[in-house]
Formats: C-alpha cells, structure tokens, sequence
C-alpha cells in the first residue's frame, strides 16, 4: 500500500481488487473529504446518487447519508450500498436541518454537501478540490444541469441553466462573487463551515444564506465550471410550485437578513440589488405593463416584448450546448424558457409580496421533486 | 437559482457591461503581478460582444418587419418613417435601462455609505 499528498492532499491508495491474484490492484486516491447527503423519501433516486460518488476519480473519506425519518426504504438502500446512515429521532422539517444533523459527525478537513437526487460528472469532486489550493477558499460548487429534459419545465430550466452557468456564473466568478455556491452540489472547507454556524434554517434557501455568510466573515467562494453534476429538476407543475415557491420566498429572506452585511461586499451587493430589481419591477413590467400597454394602444406587437431577448439568451445558451453537443436539444428546448420565465416572475412576485408588503415569511420546507 | 427574470431586465446590462470589463479588469490584476486567466475573460468578453450583435440584429430585423408592414399590412408610417421609430424606440430603450441601471447601482453606494455611517 501506497500514500502520498498532493498539494490538495489527495491520498493515493491502492486499493485491493475483488480478485487479487488474478486482477491488477487498482490505484484509488482519496480526498479527506466527508459527503453528507440529506434524504427523506429519496429512495428511487439515492442509489444513483450515491454509485455516482463511487465512481469519482477522487473517492471521499467518508459516506454520509441522513435519512430523515423517510418512510420509504431510504434507509435500508444507503446501508446496502456502504453508505453510513444516520437517523435523526425526528423529522428535521429540512434539508438544512438534516445537514446539521451531520456535521458534528465530520471529521475531515472538507465536506461535501450532494442532494440525494443529485448525480456527479466522475471528476467532478477532483476539480472542486483544485479550488482549495487557496486557502481563502471557504466553499466551491460546478454547474448544474437537470439530468432529464423532457418535460416543459425540465426544457425551461436546462436553457435557464446553461444559461446562467454559461454567462452569468462565469462572470460573478472572475470579480470573486458567485452569487450563490449551489445547495445540490458543493464543497467546503469544514473548519469555515463551523466557523459560521454550517447551514441555517433561518430562510428556505439554505445554500444562499450560507454563501453570503461566508462572504460577510471574509471567506471565498469559487465557481468551477468544469465540475458538473445533474440533478433531477420538477419535470410537472405540481412539483415546479413547491420548488418555485422555495427559492422566491429564500430569496426575499434573505436579502431582507443580509441587506447590512452584504452592502459591505463589492460586486455583491451590485449583483443583489440588481437580482431585487429585476425580481420585482422587471416581473411586474412583463407581466402587467406589457400587456397593459398592449392592450391600451391596441397594438399587438408590443407583446413581441415577451420574445425581443430571443437572440440575446441563444447566444451563451448554444456556446454552452455546442460545447457539449447538445445544440439540437437547447433549441428545441428555447420556447420552454420563455414560458418558464413568466412563472418565474409570477412567483418572485407573489413572494415579495407575501415577505415584504404582507409580512407574511413562508416557511414550510416543501421537496421539490 | 436565478433570482429576477434571466435575460430580461437590467440583470442582462449589467453583466453585458461587466462582461466587456474582463479585459480592462485582467490588466489590473496583471499589474499586480497576478495569473490572469486571459483566455476565459475574453471567451466571456467574446460572449457579450456575440450577445450585443444579437441585441442589434434583433432590433434591426424588428424595424424592418415593421417597416414592410407586420403581418402583412401596409406600414401606416411608411417605410422611412417606421425605421426611425424603431431606432428612435431602440435608443430610448438603451437609455432608460442604462440610467435604470445608473439609478440601481447608485442607490447602492449610497445606502452602502449610510449603514457605514450609522455603525
């Protein structure tokens, strides 16, 4: 047996092969690194999760899976595939709470946090890692893209996606400030994790609430596009509302707790006031001015609004897919984005609404898949 | 996530603009003596420009369906005229968004300035 460490103290190991006198060992190097996956009900999707660790070119120290009192049989498919399974005596209400639930269980240097319906390209850990070269470096996530299109909603979100992590993730990462380091895939340095209290339950968008945390007490955040994983995205309404309604509400939470804090980070608090004003005068200019005007001139072509960015949003959209091969399926997939944006606005207006004009803070936890 | 409506709104100035910044930007970090990733800043440099392009191609291919008549009506302003409305529409939109963003980003500093004041 062999073991050496790399700058990113990886540690090579050879490991024993299921038949060693007729098979060449194979070498497995290992991260000290912990993954902890929060599941309820995750069971039909958990064993790709998981198999998609096991298959990482850099292979975490440790396994982790919450099973937060699922009432399926997640439990039993984590112990069955090696997974170390913890078990809260109740439900946690969410995926921050499951999360905690295991951090005081981590021993190693980094944690990694993957949802349980999250797989990962196989080097994806290993390019993550690359980040913490530097020891500002407080967390780091890849880009996200849904692992099945299909659907209206899926096809929405893929452009949405490639999109956002083609263009506008690329350039918060050259001024230092990824918006958000992603909830469904990153990794970070355990020792920051505790400093600022891990991952909180005070908004429903744990993973932004975290990364302007770490931004506030001076730490880095990295955006490594290279480092993909895939997540199942709602593929019907049903399931879109729930995660719709999470991330509007966390979003409006959240600039209400940080707004002191984040005004203090240059680029940030640009891009925040900027998300802000887009979530609520933008929404309400393509959902009621638009029309309105349309309507009060008697001009159908107006609505052409709607649809007048179509050249601007295919540009980053085919670099991303022409890279990886998939130009005929984010054209298809364009006009699903279009209407996938106006839901996206109805909801970021509702939200406002409810948190900032009603005073009404949502705060149910609902799965969004 | 993506907070705001992707694409529209002055969300995609704003990173136009920082975008064509990514040069600039790598000089100053190479005056600083630090590795600049030259090849990433102009790609989404490159990026922006191809998105400008697309911006006026849209613009200019709105006035001149305009122009012809839309749908097939007869342009009630004409040719001439239609195209001046849609350049004139085009300018109006690129200075109210651009102020628009002015405005945001202001108000930004200034509230950054007054919760300084007051700690």
């Amino acid at each position: 047996m062999t073991a050496s460490l790399t700058p990113h103290r990886v540690q090579r190991v050879a490991r024993p092969a299921a038949h060693p006198r007729h098979a060449p060992q194979r070498r497995v190097r290992f991260a000290p690194v912990t993954v902890i996956i929060p599941a309820y009900n995750e069971s039909l999707s958990l064993r790709d999760t998981i198999a998609s660790v096991r298959a990482q070119s850099v292979q975490p120290a440790e396994l982790i899976v919450v099973d937060d009192c699922s009432t399926d049989d997640t439990g039993a498919v984590a112990e069955s595939l090696g997974a170390t399974v913890l078990r809260p005596p109740a439900n946690t209400g969410s995926k921050a709470g499951a999360q905690m639930f295991a951090l005081p269980m981590v021993r190693t240097e980094f944690t990694i946090a993957i949802d349980a319906d999250t797989t990962l390209a196989p080097d994806a850990l290993e390019r993550l890692l690359a980040a913490f070269a530097d020891p500002a470096v407080a967390a780091a996530c890849g880009t996200v893209l849904p692992r099945r299109v299909a659907s209206l909603w899926e096809r929405g979100r893929y452009v949405e996606y490639l999109f956002a992590f083609e263009y506008y993730k690329r350039v918060q990462d050259h001024y230092g400030v990824p918006l958000i380091s992603s909830g469904c895939f990153s990794l970070y340095r355990t020792a920051a994790l505790h400093a600022v209290g891990g991952w909180s339950q005070r908004t429903l968008a744990e993973d932004m609430d975290l990364t302007w945390t770490l931004y506030q007490r001076g730490y880095g955040v990295r955006f490594l596009p290279e480092a993909v994983c895939y997540p199942i995205e709602p593929h019907d309404f049903h399931f879109l509302r729930k995660q719709l309604r999470r991330w509007s509400h966390g979003f409006v939470q959240n600039v209400r707790l940080h707004w002191r804090g984040v005004l203090q980070v240059p680029f940030l608090r640009s891009a925040v006031a900027v998300s802000l004003w887009d979530a609520l005068i933008a929404s309400l200019v393509y959902l009621v001015v638009l029309p309105a005007l349309a309507l009060w001139l008697r001009n159908p072509w107006l609505l052409l609004g709607y649809v007048i960015d179509v050249p601007a949003v295919l540009v980053p959209v085919l670099a991303g897919a022409l890279r990886r091969g998939e130009a005929g399926r984010a054209l298809l997939s364009v006009p699903a984005f279009f209407v996938l944006r106006t839901v996206n606005a109805v909801f970021f207006l509702r939200a406002a609404w409810a948190e900032l004009v009603r005073g009404q803070s949502f705060r149910t936890y609902e799965k969004g898949h | 996530m993506t907070a705001g409506i992707p694409g529209a709104g002055i969300g995609g100035l704003f990173y136009l603009v920082n975008a064509l910044l990514l040069p600039l930007r790598g000089l100053r970090r190479r005056a600083r003596g630090e590795a600049v990733p030259w090849r990433e800043l102009f790609r989404q440099a490159a990026l922006a420009a191809g998105i400008l392009a697309g911006i006026w191609l849209a613009g200019w291919g709105l006035g001149l369906w305009l122009g012809s008549g839309a749908g097939g009506a007869p342009s009630p302003l004409g040719a001439a005229a239609a195209a001046r409305t849609a350049r004139l529409l085009g300018a109006a939109t690129l200075v109210v968004s651009c102020g628009t963003l002015a405005a945001v980003l202001l108000s930004v500093q200034l509230a950054r300035l007054m919760v300084r004041r007051s700690r």
